[in-house]
């Protein structure tokens, strides 16, 4: 009885553990670190990543800086657009506030960092918090 | 007999009707505010409150009790094109009366910095009501300085605060905090930039990039009229 219990709490947790399949972002985003403007009309294709800002971003370390840290550092490109112009993409539906980081794959949104989640903040201000993050949805070559 | 009566009741209807009249606007009483909560992650760093944002600001408008204040810039001295901005006050939510961050201090250093590595150059440098002394206290410039202040931010009501995104609300606070406004009775109620209700007032010329500020309710500052504290 006690291995069907087990066996069944295992079943249980496994499915209700969701799997993050994890994913390499387009070959033109590696090799580089740079910020690519972009605006609501030129959407890309694909799988990368678009940093979305406010211009009120005044922590002691400014997100932007944790960001470029990252790019830098694993040579990786991300697209970046004012705050203004994500509003009129379909990202906004979920991504309500900005700053924010969003994952894209296959042209769909898959994570962002939320500015109204306390459990975020750490991943705006610390280089390793906000690399753990990301590198659990994509790979760094 | 019968007359005494008519004019006394006369007399009654009348002084009735006036003091209706005369005081149906006086010690209107307001429903209770939600007590301030801060926003969650980011948002709640810069002191955005939870309920009352740009997100139902349009439920608490026209309010006797509160002093609506919104501290951006007609026109923005800084490149904020350079991220994608806008220099313009290019609208503003209906009954928020402007009074630019700006002008009432300094903007701290390293915040300077910040926007300088952001490639945002140019912020306002001209005279303001106070400075702020190698403490971090805020200290007047002018004689009037205090009393501009009282005026603009009446301490009897509550205070709401808006900006572009919610940064200079939160700085604008600390300020009035710091001089010795009651923390509680002021409200960052975020940016209009993520405002989406329907008090939403447009400066912008139709058919032009250029603003009409004639329809901005604006607190000027005449600085050469002021007694500076030397």
């Amino acid at each position: 009885m006690k291995k069907v219990l087990i066996f069944l709490s295992l079943i249980l947790l496994l499915g209700c553990t969701k799997k993050i399949d994890k994913f390499y972002l387009d070959d033109k985003y590696y090799g580089k670190s740079e910020f690519i403007k972009i605006d609501s009309n030129n959407i890309p294709e694909g799988n990368y990543a678009i940093y979305t800002y406010n211009s009120f971003c005044a922590f002691p370390i400014h997100c932007e800086t944790i960001f470029k840290e990252f790019m830098d550092k694993n040579n990786v490109s991300f697209y970046s657009m004012p705050f203004e112009e994500l509003k009129k993409t379909k990202f906004h539906d979920k991504v309500i506030y900005g700053p924010s980081i969003l994952i894209i794959k296959d042209n769909e949104l898959i994570a962002y960092l939320d500015a109204e989640s306390d459990d975020d903040i750490p991943k705006y201000q610390d280089v390793e918090a906000f690399t753990n993050w990301i590198t659990t949805y994509i790979y760094i070559k | 007999m019968k007359e005494k009566i008519i004019v006394g009741i006369l007399c009654l209807v009348i002084g009735i009707g006036g003091g209706y009249v005369l005081f149906r606007n006086k010690g209107k009483v307001e429903k209770p505010l939600p007590l301030q909560e801060k926003s969650e992650g980011m948002r709640g760093v810069y002191d955005i409150d939870k309920n009352i944002n740009e997100k139902t600001i349009d439920n608490y408008l026209d309010r006797s009790d509160v002093a609506y204040r919104d501290v951006r810039m007609l026109e923005d001295t800084a490149t904020w094109e350079n991220k994608g901005g806008e220099r313009d006050l290019t609208g503003f939510v209906r009954g928020f009366e402007v009074i630019p961050y700006a002008y009432l201090t300094e903007f701290p250093e390293e915040y300077v910095e910040q926007k300088k590595s952001e490639n945002v150059s140019g912020l306002y440098k001209g005279k303001t009501l106070f400075r702020l002394d190698e403490k971090g206290n805020y200290v007047a410039n002018y004689k009037e300085s205090m009393e501009i202040l009282e005026y603009i931010f009446p301490k009897y009501k509550t205070i709401f605060l808006m900006c572009g995104a919610g940064g200079y609300a939160n700085f604008t606070k600390q300020m009035l905090v710091s001089l010795g406004w009651d923390k509680t009775k002021i409200y960052n109620v975020g940016g209009y930039w993520n405002y989406e209700g329907n008090n939403r007032i447009s400066t912008k010329v139709e058919g032009s990039n250029k603003c009409d500020f004639s329809k901005v309710p604006y607190y000027n500052i005449d600085f050469s009229r002021l007694t500076e504290i030397k």
